[in-house]
């Protein structure tokens, strides 16, 4: 009994820095949002109590509608394409071949600068009037636009450097391919299914697991996108607040125009958002997730 | 024996009373360490950084840390400090943020140091001094004075071939207007791919079609200061030429906001012209030092009415201060606004120095180009009829809806009018809230 309760008491103590953290940095904060979430707070005076008028707020705000419609289109056009990518070239990729593991690692190098600074700035320059991809446009007679700086445009090109960014899940996906055993495709092939056949009913079925992961790990992700918005268009969302994300709105709402009450309403409601696609995830993956 | 010891104990009370004089003189000489913060580019951080050397020389016993930053981040960031309680003991502070945090109490009422003579403001204009007392309170002290201008790169305007008024003289929005048609349709006659203007994005410069028509961007008690009717003339204004390719597109506009100097379009050529505050005007010179660019006046109404004003760089303290930091924070607020030490780096990076001595200081230093900025100076502040109304709280989300307008009526997702209309409707909702 004295042994068990010392090695539980070890095992506590071991894990003390990750408890700070979880107290220090992650629970005791989300606590103090959930307060502030109820009250109006400009930072700079005490807060004051409003019940849920910054969640009723939130309906009538035309912005922060506007700021939901460019994060959903971003993450339902941006994270399908991003997976479909990493899959399209995991497969290209699984066959060892001379050279093979030089174009794995340049192919992943993307994800590794992440959603970083310097590749916003990056993009920032490729999308200019001036920019690489016009350069490209003219050698073929065509006259490209500012992509950055126009609204129909700037959120596509958002959606692009997501999808730049498939490493991660190219890598999973390449690792759980190499976890099929051959004797399915050579059955497969004795039978006379073709290449296509086999990946659809093989390849993809096989691989439901990973896509299931890396779907919700990508949502969560997407979701809470921040950086490049806030690279590309300055800090403002702009142009007309076409890369106008929820995070960069809550940012602007909290640290911009001192209203940081309406802010954490705003991270709570995103919480809830992220729990129910997650949630429904989930609840339909039985349908469609084959565990072997 | 009572005796004795009531003498000792005068003796102890006089010995400690003694002590005390003598740590209050040392308290002036102790290490002390203040920090100062600041938004500006590179040149600017430099000049600071070789007045913060100075201001230490001359002070040995205080250290000065220093927080450098952009424009954008300054304000993002002095807000999060300023919460979490660490502002910066020295702050860089602006008419249009001042009532965001004056009016939350987070900086210190400068009268005090004023009245024990550490800060000297004899030799600062009263009208400038007023332009810092917000609610009563002396929140903060101007450093450097300066308007807008127009400067015009005249080698390119001799190139297509219109011709541009003498600095000085005044011109209209009409007159500005056709020279931009005339510039382009020559430009083009002459295969030059300009423009005479971009399109004027900065609420500041609405701020000047504002006060001609006799409003202001907001009035004293806290509303808007214009009308309607003044927003609408001003982005058809905008709207009218660009639909007759005078100005660049929209996105051009758009994406001209957040470029460097090195890469903004007047430097670059794409444009003639630029909105610029003239103490910036010796850092475009020295960008392009084989053209001759001219400072012109910001144009006025058809009557002749014009909207200038003077605006200035601030300097703030902290309200969250003991009493050495305080008088540490003083010293260098002196410093920043009287001090030789100070103005022979500065020159007119800042504007012109609101102490009258330090403008007279500083004038044999200064560059040819510096001595335009200051003539031209000279020659707006007689036109000026009245101070500008410092923004009031809430004043960030304004300026924001004003993008949201401006950006809405640029690339035609609406018209003028409803733009218009719907920057009323939410900047009083945000008057409203912030009452």
């Amino acid at each position: 009994m004295n042994g068990k309760r010392r090695e539980a008491c070890a095992g506590y103590l071991f894990m003390t820095p990750w408890l700070l953290g979880l107290f220090g940095f992650t629970l005791i904060p989300m606590l103090i949002s959930l307060y502030y979430s109820f009250t109006d707070f400009d930072l700079l005076t005490p807060e004051t109590w409003i019940g849920i008028s910054n969640y009723v707020k939130m309906f009538a705000d035309k912005k922060f509608v506007g700021s939901l419609g460019v994060t959903f289109k971003f993450v339902f056009i941006g994270v399908p394409l991003q997976l479909a990518f990493a899959l399209l070239l995991a497969v290209l990729f699984k066959k060892e071949r001379r050279g093979i593991r030089l174009y794995r690692a340049a192919y992943y190098l993307p994800s590794l600068f992440g959603s970083s600074i310097a590749v916003a700035i990056l993009w920032r320059r490729i999308f200019n009037k001036t920019g690489l991809v016009n350069q490209v446009l003219a050698l073929l007679g065509i006259q490209g636009q500012n992509w950055i700086a126009s609204p129909g445009t700037a959120l596509n090109t958002l959606i692009v450097l997501q999808v730049w960014q498939f490493g991660a899940s190219m890598v999973i996906f390449l690792a759980s391919l190499k976890q099929i055993p051959t004797d399915y495709y050579e059955a497969a092939t004795l039978d006379g299914a073709g290449k296509l056949r086999q990946f659809f009913s093989i390849t993809l079925p096989l691989l439901t697991p990973m896509v299931f992961f890396n779907i919700v790990m990508q949502f969560i992700n997407a979701f809470q996108s921040f950086t490049p918005a806030y690279i590309v268009s300055s800090g403002t969302g702009g142009p007309l607040n076409s890369t106008m994300f929820y995070s960069l709105y809550l940012y602007i709402k909290g640290f911009g125009e001192f209203q940081m009450g309406y802010a954490s309403a705003m991270a709570w409601v995103l919480l809830l958002i992220i729990a129910a696609f997650t949630g429904l995830i989930f609840g339909t993956s039985k349908n469609w997730v084959h565990y072997d | 024996m009572k005796k004795l010891l009531s003498i000792l104990l005068t003796v102890t009370l006089l010995i400690s009373a003694g002590a005390t004089i003598a740590m209050a003189e040392a308290t002036a000489q102790d290490p002390v360490t203040i920090r100062i913060s600041w938004w500006g580019d590179t040149a600017r951080h430099e000049k600071y950084n070789a007045i913060c050397d100075a201001f230490q020389q001359k002070y040995p016993w205080i250290t000065v840390e220093r927080e450098t930053n952009t424009w954008a981040d300054y304000w993002d960031k002095l807000a999060t400090l300023t919460a979490g309680g660490n502002a910066p003991d020295v702050m860089g502070m602006h008419p249009q943020f001042v009532s965001d945090y004056a009016g939350r109490g987070t900086l210190a009422d400068l009268q005090p140091f004023v009245d024990s003579g550490v800060i000297d403001v004899s030799k600062i204009d009263q009208s400038v001094l007023d332009g810092g007392t917000i609610n009563g309170k002396l929140s903060m002290i101007a450093m450097g004075l300066t308007v807008q201008t127009i400067i015009v790169n005249k080698d390119l305007c001799d190139q297509v071939g219109v011709t541009i008024p003498a600095m000085g003289d005044s011109w209209t929005w009409q007159q500005f207007a056709d020279l931009c048609v005339e510039f382009r349709q020559k430009a083009l006659e002459k295969g030059i791919d300009s423009y005479f203007s971009n399109e004027a994005t900065g609420y500041t410069t609405f701020q000047y079609l504002a006060r001609s028509n006799g409003g202001d961007l907001y009035t004293k008690e806290g509303a808007l200061g214009f009308t309607q009717a003044d927003l609408v003339q001003w982005l058809n204004y905008w709207k009218t030429l660009r639909a007759q390719d005078a100005i660049p597109d929209a996105a051009t506009t758009s994406e001209s906001i957040s470029l460097t100097m090195e890469q903004s379009p007047f430097v670059t050529g794409l444009v003639a012209c630029a909105f610029i505050p003239v103490n910036q005007y010796w850092q475009y010179v020295k960008q392009l030092p084989d053209n001759q660019i001219v400072c012109e006046f910001m144009p006025t109404t058809d009557d002749g009415a014009s909207g200038a004003f003077l605006e200035g760089a601030h300097w703030a303290m902290s309200a969250n201060l003991d009493e050495a930091h305080q008088n540490a924070a003083a010293l260098l607020l002196n410093f920043l606004a009287n001090d030789e030490g100070a103005w022979q780096v500065m020159l007119l990076d800042q504007g012109v120095p609101a102490n009258s001595d330090m403008a007279a200081y500083i004038e044999p230093l200064l560059t040819d180009a510096n001595k335009v900025a200051i003539k031209f100076v000279q020659m707006v502040t007689p036109t000026i009829d009245r101070a500008y109304v410092y923004a009031p709280k809430g004043a960030t989300s304004i300026s924001t809806l004003y993008t949201d307008a401006r950006e809405s009526s640029a690339f035609e997702t609406a018209t003028p009018e409803e733009a218009a209309a719907t920057f009323f409707e939410q900047a009083n909702a945000v008057f409203a809230e912030n009452k």
